[in-house]
């Protein structure tokens, strides 16, 4: 089963402290996989990070230090600066990658909080890759690898 | 990105630290997404500093101190709370305090203090192809769609192209993006496109397939009042992020592309046909609450009322009651609101015991669930609301823990004047 996924890099999140290991190109950790599109206005508590809205399948699951990857973004222009607020506080997801061209106004929050941004990503991703996986965003090469599946 | 020598001289600090790092800001947002050059902007509708995002009223004044003047006329979306009447919305007296600096900010700035999401109904009407940064969903679609001035999905950025007057030449910005790539036959009776609730269902119906597209829309015969394209345009901002759409025959930018008839598109996968039951169907999502049970709050004004929206509540409150444990908010602007005083409208609303509340509204306020938190208010402030806005339910449910029922305006008020759904 294909294990890597092309995107295309909007923001590599390069200043972002979160990511002083060894190899600053690379992120691993575990991904929220939202089928379905993605606000940050009423879709997330800002509080706990925690996903709110029932209708999403991955109700209640925290982003904090996990990746977030959602179809496409919907809703209020607030979205930006609700991410900005949530990484500020620390409880922001580690890195976003969306299957539609990236939403200009979210770009903007993750430009100021360094979060890196992939987007237009190979749309098996979607198919192939559950929440609660283990991923690895290869920054440089716009990839994505699904290190659970071999 | 090809910079001119005035852009060159901003981002060699020849203008100042804080303005060549604005510039340095929006040049990496256009590299991003591969931009040529720098456009100049008339005019920015800037993001509200809201108290209630944890350090974003400290973060604007900071900013003021610096003496930064905005370059380009620039108005102000909704804050957390009334601040003319700030008891009017039970908001805590330090989340006030914490919002005023954003007044004064704002003021230092020379950011103008009108502090809504509709500043389009308060004269700021950018002409037909002229290239601004707006904040506020609602906003943006109505100044692409309705007016054909040209914005992407604005938001803290706007700030940094309200002291320069730039932004990269991307996305809503380009005549290529403008054009729509998704359809819809719209085939309901006209007398199913009567009120607000209606217009907001059909926005919200078609902003869920259409998410970021721009939708190309047939079959509305008659074009909508300005306060039914808002409500229309902000459902299609909540449901997706439409930032554009067209509506055959209707919307200006449509009517010198070459779009042919709804049976052309008729066999594309991204053509899409409304009809009666899909309407019945999104109805469902919102109404939550049964029909003649209590109602705790009943909302008007999403996005933000107009003069003639007030005198219309005013008109149907006139010598009437609102229901002793029913609240009636009528959220507008406050240049709207001092206009409806002078007409005589607001006595009227307020002696039938409604609020007209400037400034702000629910989803902007303290009744959020993590601010009730904060300040130890009993959480959901109001268990029940009723609105005509798909847009206020939406975001209520979620954020402010309400169950929701969505009706026309009449309902609305005679919701409010009964206590329980009608």
């Amino acid at each position: 089963m294909k294990k890597t996924f092309y995107g295309k890099r909007i923001v590599d999140g390069v200043n972002n402290s979160q990511f002083s290991s060894d190899d600053k190109s690379i992120i691993t950790a575990q991904v929220i996989v939202c089928q379905e599109s993605f606000s940050f206005l009423g879709d997330v508590d800002i509080k706990t990070s925690e996903i709110i809205n029932p209708d999403n399948t991955n109700f209640g699951i925290p982003m904090k230090n996990k990746i977030l990857a959602f179809c496409s973004s919907k809703g209020s222009s607030s979205g930006c600066v609700i991410l900005s607020s949530m990484v500020k506080k620390g409880i922001g997801p580690l890195a976003i990658i969306t299957l539609e061209p990236a939403d200009y106004n979210l770009v903007e929050g993750a430009i100021l909080a360094q979060v890196p941004f992939l987007a237009e990503i190979e749309s098996d991703f979607f198919s192939n890759t559950k929440t609660g996986m283990l991923i690895s965003i290869n920054k440089n090469s716009c990839t994505i690898k699904n290190e659970e599946l071999s | 990105m090809k910079l001119t020598d005035q852009e060159k001289r901003i981002l060699d600090g020849k203008e100042g630290l804080i303005k060549a790092q604005a510039l340095d800001y929006l040049v990496q947002f256009g590299d991003a997404f591969g931009a040529e050059n720098l456009l100049n902007v008339s005019y920015c509708h800037y993001p509200a500093e809201m108290g209630i995002y944890d350090g974003f009223c400290e973060d604007v004044e900071k900013y003021s101190n610096s003496n930064i003047k905005v370059a380009v006329p620039t108005t102000s979306s909704t804050l957390c709370c009334d601040l003319e009447y700030p008891s009017i919305t039970d908001c805590p007296i330090d989340l006030v305090t914490k919002q005023r600096k954003t007044e004064t900010a704002f003021r230092k700035m020379g950011i103008l203090e009108t502090f809504t999401c509709t500043p389009q109904q308060i004269g700021f009407v950018p002409l037909f192809g002229s290239h601004i940064v707006s904040v506020e969903s609602s906003a943006i679609i109505y100044f692409n769609s309705i007016l054909g001035a040209r914005t992407n999905r604005g938001g803290l950025f706007t700030r940094y192209s309200s002291i320069t007057g730039k932004y990269p030449a991307m996305g809503y910005m380009l005549d290529e993006n403008r054009e729509p790539n998704c359809y819809y036959d719209i085939n309901i009776p006209m007398s199913m496109l009567q009120t607000m609730d209606q217009w907001s269902i059909l926005g919200y119906i078609i902003g869920k397939t259409a998410g970021g597209k721009v939708p190309l829309i047939f079959g509305i015969n008659s074009p909508p009042t300005t306060s039914q394209a808002i409500t229309f345009g902000a459902a299609m901002a909540t449901s997706g992020s439409v930032t554009l759409f067209h509506i055959a025959g209707v919307t200006p930018e449509i009517q010198s592309m070459n779009h042919g008839k709804a049976k052309d598109y008729r066999n594309l996968d991204s053509f899409h046909e409304i009809g009666i039951k899909d309407i019945e169907e999104a109805y469902l999502d919102f109404n939550m609450i049964e029909k003649h049970s209590k109602v705790d709050i009943v909302v008007l004004g999403c996005p933000h009322a107009n003069l003639e929206d007030i005198r219309y509540y005013s008109e149907k409150l006139q010598g009437k009651r609102i229901a002793a444990n029913t609240m009636l908010w009528i959220c507008t602007n406050r240049m709207t609101r001092m206009q409806a005083k002078y007409s005589g409208y607001i006595s009227i609303i307020e002696k039938a015991g409604a609020k007209v509340i400037a400034d702000t509204c629910p989803v902007e306020s303290h009744m959020r669930k993590t601010i009730c938190e904060t300040y130890n208010i009993s959480y959901p402030c109001f268990p029940r609301m009723v609105s005509n806005s798909v847009k206020m339910l939406r975001y209520s449910r979620e954020l402010l823990g309400v169950q929701t029922a969505i009706a026309s305006t009449d309902k609305c008020i005679y919701s409010a004047i009964s206590g329980t759904l009608q």
